[in-house]
């Protein structure tokens, strides 16, 4: 049985693992969903508050002209595309990786019960005799 | 199985894995996603066997709490093993080609959300027999049937709710130059299931047999 401090150990474990896994998510988000944007309002915001002359200069340059038709993705500059290779990497490793990762969970619990069953018959034959 | 059987074929199933990559490299671009679609020929296969899995676990924990036959429970465990590894795949898979192709790692819709739910199942069948105690199995039986009875639900999903998952008609659909790739992908996957299906359940019957030592020879 697994003991309460190999519990919190994983759930510790899993917690930073969502927690890196969230930051990445937020990273890797398109511009106007991201934490980046915030920051961005929040320095000009405060920024005009303080009378920071420029600011709202700063603002308009920095998100151009507004876009008011359809653009299909093929089409955007591609610095605002997402590599597609990348992606489908990570996801093949990841089925490889887990696939054989539990390979060889079930390798070492076979070879734990084969070792009891031998320590067992070993046993069993020292209390017969 | 014997280990004569169980080596040859894990042999053959190492070579499957290694040319299933080529074939899906060979296979053409899908016209609107490009490459990110090529997630579809593990993703897909993936759930098909999580959904497999999650019928032999139920049936097979139905056959233990009706039949009471503990050779059906080893079955169940091994199974509802192998649904919470393939649900993984298909949990991690799934997110990966949605961010490219929807802009979005997750939505709740009806498939995501039914799938999600089916997998935390499973989880909780495994913890509920891992921690459980004496007479778990028969609780974790009660919930491996219902974990079967949702499959069908998750795999309708997609026709009855509005949602962004692709729908069920995409397989028989298929252009005929993905079908080798993807049927070649879903045999793969279906031999290595039944080959870790076997193994883990031969560990679930030399585990029974060592409690059974225990049990009789006093110490």
């Amino acid at each position: 049985m697994m003991d309460a401090r190999t519990i919190a150990g994983w759930t510790a474990v899993l917690v930073l693992a969502c927690s890196a896994g969230a930051v990445f998510a937020q990273r890797q988000a398109p511009p106007g969903t991201d934490a980046r944007l915030s920051a961005r309002y929040e320095l000009t915001a405060h920024g005009r508050a303080a009378g920071v002359p420029g600011v709202d200069g700063l603002r308009n340059t920095r998100q151009g002209p507004g876009q008011d038709e359809f653009v299909p993705a093929s089409q955007l500059p591609a610095v605002e595309q997402m590599p597609a290779a990348p992606m489908v990497i990570a996801a093949y490793a990841f089925v490889w990786v887990a696939l054989l990762v539990y390979v060889w969970s079930i390798w070492r619990r076979v070879l734990r019960v084969e070792r009891d069953l031998a320590d067992l018959d070993r046993r069993v034959s020292a209390q017969q005799e | 199985m014997t280990s004569r059987v169980i080596t040859p074929l894990a042999f053959l199933l190492a070579i499957a894995f290694a040319l299933a990559p080529v074939l899906v490299a060979a296979a053409p671009y899908e016209s609107t996603m490009g490459l990110i679609q090529k997630i579809f020929y593990y993703h897909v296969p993936s759930a098909m066997v999580l959904f497999l899995s999650a019928f032999v676990c139920g049936i097979a924990s139905a056959v233990f709490l009706f039949g009471k036959r503990p050779g059906a429970d080893r079955v169940a465990v091994a199974a509802g093993e192998l649904a919470v590894v393939f649900g993984l795949v298909v949990l991690v898979t799934g997110p990966i080609w949605a961010r490219k192709a929807w802009g979005v790692w997750w939505q709740w819709d009806a498939r995501l959300t039914s799938s999600l739910l089916l997998w935390m199942i499973f989880v909780a069948y495994l913890l509920v027999r891992r921690f459980g105690g004496p007479g778990s199995e028969k609780l974790g039986a009660a919930m491996a049937v219902f974990g079967m009875a949702n499959v069908p639900f998750v795999y309708v999903s997609v026709n009855y709710w509005r949602t962004l998952h692709p729908k069920t008609s995409v397989v028989p659909t298929l252009a005929p130059e993905m079908r080798l790739a993807f049927w070649f992908s879903v045999a793969s996957f279906l031999a290595l299931y039944l080959l870790l299906l076997a193994v883990r359940t031969r560990l679930e019957h030399q585990r029974a047999r060592v409690e059974d030592l225990y049990r009789a020879v006093d110490f």
